[in-house]
């Protein structure tokens, strides 16, 4: 199974929100979809969807290209699932009934509602009333929501908001053993590090387009990778070539062609300098979130 | 038919569904109640009326018009209708029957009695050589209601049913209910259960009703069945109840008693079980019609106020097409109201009959069918706007 998108633009009247988005996804895949609020993230989905109309695009799935017919629509709507807003759940149904709801309309031959009820520790509250719901219990409904369906592809929309970190991490997990099945899920999320935990590849949003992306597993240069405020930066100094001084006083030094001793002296020195964690390995999301939304800071001249 | 389950338990768990599905079968299973506290005239005191009618004709008619041999053929058949009045008066007012239990010989059987005078009367209006026959007529019945009397009569003797005495009788009663239930009454329930149908999920659950692999057409269809199959097994319920109740209040009459149909050029008079069913068939599919007009109204308004405003506001159209003349007896809009084609009240409009009332509702829903048709290729988006799919 793939997922391809060709030559997608999506304007809300005069404004362009997304130009000639051009991507394919393979199966077996997680995609992180990173933007700041507002950059199209949403847009996206409900345009592969068709929840929005199209001004220009292509869908295709498995290389066949799905068209804005009721026959076509119908068809790409029983591949994909889209992760359902907390507030517009049913509140006079219970969690149970949304979860046996999602199974019944995508998967109806099954019956792994049980198991998914246990997977994720919602036994105890999945029978009561909608409404009696916290925020992180509605979250976690909705995902179960998703895997009940167990469409190839799924879309998942601030998929984290509202959890705690048990089970941020519960989620991860549960999203790494599903995409086993030969899923391609798309997940957008603020919690960049999280994504880092999960997530095959990741696509940045920018300038009404798929701006950067990156495959996590390939390899990449190392970093040394801290904190350190601009009139402590002489202790480092001269900076190596590449470093990457970023906002919020993110510090990254290639690290892949110098020795030993040299790594653990740069980072002893930021350690020195900055009580918070100083960490060795390549660029992760929120470095790149950093560099791309937030601009490389001129540390030649601090 | 999984979707079936949770669109019913949709609309089912809904607190406005609900409190609506119990008024209506309140309102319903308590009619005959109500109706019980009417003032109606009672046909005793109906007769009464043409006795003294009958009376005061002897009084105004000049004697000296009596005397040639067609006045005492007419002065023999007056006085004769009186004593006929007499009797019939004396049968009612015992509230057996057609007969008295064992004054059979003395008072005879109402509708032989009946069917004598209403013969008598169109005696009346062939006697043109009479010379006080205009005075005459004047306290007569139309011709038109003397012959609807006759055939009223023969169809009691046909079918060997008794006069009814009770115009509140379990059988009248659902007689009225079935004519109100088939007037705007189902016009209303039937906008009010569709209008919300898709503009709640729109409005509240946007997320999780969209995206769904079945079609918007689709979920219409099935939305609109089961708001028409609670409207109706809660209204079938409550007709069934208010019939019921009202035996406990009377047992005369019945189910076979006669009740006009317009057929066409004429009226022809049928049971009222047949009445009922022929009524409450065409009702059903109107309101098929109508829910389904309703529901699809909800997938384009977000206001439910506007959707059962539009969706009333069709029941009135017929009075607008009628206005156009005979050609409006061809136009499908003409047969929304369906009391009005079975009571002949559009007869000045030529043709109007049940068979185009029928042709008309399958054009109606062949219509709406196909407005929506395009309706539901556009995109309900969570901004409240339907927008064209451009590509």
């Amino acid at each position: 199974m793939s997922l391809e998108v060709k030559n997608l633009t999506i304007n809300y009247g005069t404004k362009t929100v997304l130009k000639n988005v051009n991507f394919n996804i393979p199966d077996n895949t997680i995609i992180g979809l990173v933007a700041p609020n507002g950059t199209g993230k949403t847009t996206l989905f409900n345009a592969i969807i068709r929840f929005i109309p199209i001004n220009t695009g292509e869908i295709l799935i498995d290389d066949i290209v799905y068209k804005n017919t009721t026959k076509d629509v119908k068809a790409l709507h029983s591949k994909i699932t889209f992760f359902p807003d907390q507030a517009e759940l049913y509140e006079d149904f219970s969690g149970v009934e949304h979860i046996e709801m999602y199974r019944d309309i995508w998967n109806p031959d099954s019956s792994n509602i049980e198991e998914v009820i246990e997977r994720l520790n919602m036994e105890g509250y999945v029978k009561n009333k909608v409404k009696t719901y916290s925020l992180g219990m509605r979250q976690r409904l909705c995902f179960a929501m998703m895997i009940a369906a167990d469409t190839k592809i799924m879309f998942m929309d601030e998929i984290m908001n509202g959890l705690d970190p048990v089970n941020v991490e519960l989620v991860s997990s549960v999203l790494q053993e599903i995409k086993e099945d030969g899923k391609i899920i798309i997940v957008a999320s603020h919690l960049l590090e999280n994504l880092d935990d999960y997530a095959d590849q990741i696509y940045f949003l920018n300038e009404q387009k798929i701006y950067y992306t990156y495959v996590r597993n390939e390899s990449h240069r190392e970093y040394v990778k801290g904190y350190i405020s601009e009139d402590k930066l002489k202790f480092l100094s001269p900076l190596r070539e590449g470093t990457l001084y970023l906002d919020g006083d993110r510090i990254c030094i290639p690290a892949d062609d110098l020795p030993e001793e040299e790594v653990f002296k740069m980072m002893s020195t930021l350690k020195k300098h900055s009580s918070t964690e100083v960490s060795l390995g390549a660029l992760g999301t929120h470095e790149h979130y950093l560099r791309i939304y937030k601009g490389e800071r001129k540390y030649e001249t601090v | 038919m999984k979707l079936f389950k949770w669109d019913f338990l949709k609309i089912i768990r809904d607190w406005k569904v609900r409190i609506l599905l119990v008024a209506l079968f309140l309102f319903l299973a308590s009619y005959s109640a109500f109706y019980q506290d009417r003032d109606l005239a009672l046909p005793l005191e109906e007769l009464r009326s043409e006795y003294e009618d009958t009376q005061q004709i002897f009084n105004a008619i000049p004697e000296d018009h009596f005397e040639s041999a067609r006045g005492q053929e007419i002065y023999d058949k007056l006085a004769r209708q009186q004593s006929i009045i007499g009797m019939q008066r004396y049968i009612l007012s015992e509230q057996e029957g057609n007969t008295v239990s064992g004054l059979e010989s003395v008072v005879s059987d109402y509708v032989d009695q009946g069917l004598e005078l209403a013969e008598n009367r169109l005696f009346f209006y062939e006697a043109d050589d009479f010379e006080s026959q205009e005075l005459l007529l004047s306290f007569m019945p139309s011709r038109e209601e003397i012959e609807n009397d006759l055939k009223i009569l023969k169809y009691l003797k046909e079918n060997n049913v008794d006069i009814d005495w009770n115009p509140l009788s379990p059988s009248l009663v659902l007689f009225n209910l079935i004519n109100i239930v088939a007037g705007v009454f189902i016009f209303i329930i039937a906008a009010v259960f569709g209008a919300d149908r898709f503009s709640r999920d729109q409005e509240f659950n946007w997320s999780i009703s969209q995206g769904i692999p079945y079609s918007f057409a689709y979920q219409w269809r099935q939305r609109t069945f089961i708001s028409w199959g609670l409207i109706w097994i809660i209204t079938l319920s409550g007709i069934f109840v208010s019939y019921l109740l009202s035996t406990f209040y009377t047992d005369s009459g019945t189910l076979k008693y006669p009740v006009p149909l317009y057929a066409g050029e004429e009226t022809v008079y049928i049971s009222i079980m047949q009445y009922v069913l022929i009524t409450v068939f065409m009702t059903m599919v109107l309101s098929y019609i109508i829910v389904k007009f309703s529901t699809g109204l909800s997938f384009v308004f977000r206001n439910i106020y506007l959707t059962i405003t539009i969706a009333v506001a069709i029941f009135y159209l017929p009075y607008v097409i009628a206005l156009t003349g005979s050609a409006a007896a061809w136009n499908p809009l003409l047969y929304l109201q369906i009391i009005p084609v079975l009571e002949g009240s559009w007869e000045s409009l030529n043709n109007v009959t049940i068979t185009k009332l029928l042709i008309s509702m399958a054009v109606l829903y062949i219509i709406v069918e196909v407005v929506f048709h395009f309706v539901f290729k556009l995109i309900p988006t969570r901004t409240g706007k339907l927008e064209r799919r451009k590509n």
